[in-house]
Order: structure tokens, then sequence, then C-alpha cells
């Protein structure tokens, strides 16, 4: 026999039991389950005792306890909480994109150095802003070049390589966020943003940096100064790849989302 | 009595409801009402996230099963739970005959 769940104390404590909880998704059913259960006996034992249905429902969740007595040791996830949850999970996917497309960013100016040269991706200062200590230090690492092909190589070199290092630390930032997300895995955290809503950030600021980058790129190419301009390509080239990674994601998630819903 | 005054208390309670016969929740909170004569009349939902506790602790398993037409999940006592229940035991009752012996010798 089916009922009318809209006002009834009950269904409303559970559902409040479930943005509550937080932990694995088998061990929020069980708990939910058993919760559920619980309430459910208690209102007919109430009501064998002679109370009414109200009466029954408004003594069982007395004697259950607020959700804070259930959620136990792991704690009630507070609405402050919850924001900071989804706002680090947030952060921390548009972080690891964003690093690991600077990585990528590396590898296309190391293909881009082979192709055009090192003038093409590391930066050639005019001359007077630099020494004869640092012409020697150049050269050093790159022996029977001159001076400014030297300091090419070596900036050039530089950038391939603090790139790389990001991209290491963005799959290590990958997985802290793979791990935090599936640990948080509370539908109260879910419930602050929409799914899609970091990946939205992500196309914003991944297309602006995209357009704004390639723009130099272009402008310096349009004007002839190629030197360093490998940089702003490969960057741009790699925030664009990233713009369609979060595009692609939002895609993935609506249609998800209708096939749920179908 | 106050839900304050029995943690720390409420596992060795648990397993000893659960040793004569496991049981769902449910059957436990309403063992542990007739058993203390309504003494300990703690917030049910408190007993659930300490049942887990010690079901992740191997002291008790859990089973799901149907009864009455709802999932029930019941929770029975395991061996380790026996031994434990009785260190508990143990520990309970000299602590208590300490606490007798002070009280009565003050009184």
């Amino acid at each position: 026999m089916s009922h009318d769940t809209r006002d009834d104390p009950v269904e409303a404590y559970l559902d409040q039991l479930l943005l509550t909880l937080s932990g694995w998704p088998r061990e929020i059913r069980s708990t939910l389950a058993e919760a559920e259960a619980h309430l459910h006996d208690a209102v007919a034992e109430g009501q064998a005792a002679g109370l009414s249905l109200e009466q029954a429902r408004r003594e069982a969740l007395e004697r259950f306890g607020g959700v804070e007595h259930v959620a136990g040791r792991r704690g009630v996830l507070t609405g402050s909480a919850a924001w900071s949850r989804r706002l680090a999970l947030i952060g921390m996917r548009i972080a690891a994109v964003a690093l690991i497309a600077v990585g990528v960013a590396g590898a296309i100016a190391r293909g881009l150095w082979a192709l055009r040269g090192a003038r093409f991706v590391g930066v050639v200062w005019a001359p007077g802003d630099y020494t004869n200590t640092d012409c020697a230090r150049w050269q050093a690492g790159f022996p029977g070049h001159g001076c400014a092909a030297a300091m090419a190589m070596d900036h050039a070199g530089d950038f391939v390589l603090q790139a790389a290092a990001a991209g290491i630390c963005g799959v290590l930032v990958l997985f802290v966020y793979l791990w935090l997300r599936r640990r948080w895995q509370s539908v109260g955290i879910r419930m602050v943003l929409p799914v899609v809503s970091g990946d939205v950030i992500g196309v914003i600021l991944a297309g602006a940096c995209a357009v704004g980058l390639l723009g130099v790129a272009a402008d310096q190419e349009l004007v002839g100064n190629t030197s360093g301009v490998g940089q702003q390509l490969s960057l741009g080239v790699a925030a664009l790849l990233a713009c369609a990674f979060f595009a692609a994601a939002i895609r993935l998630a609506r249609r998800s989302r209708n096939a749920a819903a179908a | 009595m106050r839900a304050d005054k029995l943690k720390g208390h409420l596992d060795l309670l648990l397993l000893s409801v659960l040793r004569s016969e496991p049981g769902h929740g449910y059957a436990v909170i309403t063992r542990l009402r007739e058993h203390s004569d309504g003494a300990f009349d703690l917030p049910e939902g408190t007993v659930y996230p300490a049942l887990h506790r010690l079901a992740e602790a191997g002291l008790i398993t859990s089973s799901w099963s149907r009864v009455d037409g709802r999932r029930r999940r019941v929770y029975a006592l395991t061996a380790a739970g026996e031994r434990k229940l009785a260190v508990e035991t143990r520990e309970w009752l000299r602590f208590r005959t300490g606490i007798a012996r002070v009280i009565g010798g003050t009184a």
C-alpha cells in the first residue's frame, strides 16, 4: 500500500541522514537501510501501543536521536564542510589538469625545439641584458655554440624541464584528487554544486588561457619576433587540449545524466 | 542513565546482548533496554555506529536478511568477540568491586 510521504517526518529525517552521511557508498546505503528499518519498527511498535501515527513517528524520532548520533565518529558533514570539500575537489581537478597540460606543453615545446630550433622556444635576451659570466655559464652547458645560441638552448631546456616537473606534480595531484573523490562520496558534497560546475570553470579558464597565449604567439610570429614564441605556442596548444578535456567531461556527464533519466 | 555515562561501556553491553543470540539493530536496542529495566535509555541511533565499529574490529559479523518484508542487518558475536567480552567482563567486575569498596569505605 502506498502513502503520501511528503509530510512524513521519518522520510524527512532519512533524507537529512542521506545528505549528512559521508563515507563509502555501501556504508551509506547500509546505514540508511538500517535506520529506515529501525524507525519503521519503532513507529509500528508505537502504534501497537496505542499511539496515533503522528505521535508514533514523533516518538520514534525522539528516541532515535539527531542525525549526528547515527553519523557517529565519522562526524556530521555540515554545510560549510560540504562546501569546503566540494571546492577542494573542484580546485584539485582543475589544478591537476592545468599542471598536466603544462607538462604536455613541455613535450610540445621539445618538439618545436627540434623542428624550429632552440631560439623558437628559448628566449634570447637583448645584448646588454646579460654579462660575460652569463655567457660563460651558458656555453659551459652547450660547448661549441655562440653565446646567443647557448643562451637560447639553456632557456629552452629550462622551460622544458620546468614544464615536465609541473606535469609530474599534476599527476601526483590527480592521484590525490581521485583518492579524495572516492573517500568523499557523500551525496551532500555532490549536491552543493552541480557535478559539471568544476568542468565549466575549467573550460572557461583553459579557453581564456588558450586564446590569450595563442594570440600572443600569433602576434609575435606576425611581427617576426620569434624568440621564445614556442613557449606561448606550446602552452596555448596545451590549454586548448585542457579546454577540450573539460568540454568532453561536461558532455560525458550530460550523456550519463540523460541515460540515467531515461 | 545518561548516554555520556554509558560511553566507554557501550561496546561491552552490545557484545553482552549479542552473546545470547544474533539480532538486528532494533532487537539489540530493545534487549538492551529490557535487560537494564529501562536504565540504559540512550539515543537509539548511537548504537549503529558502535555496532559498525565492532564489526570493523572483527568482534561481530553482520549479514543481511529479509525479516517481515524488510531488509535487516543481523549482527552475531564472533569468536574474537567472545574472547573480548570475557576480558571486558572480568575488567568491569574488578572495576565495579573497586568502586564498591571505595564507596563502601567512605560511606
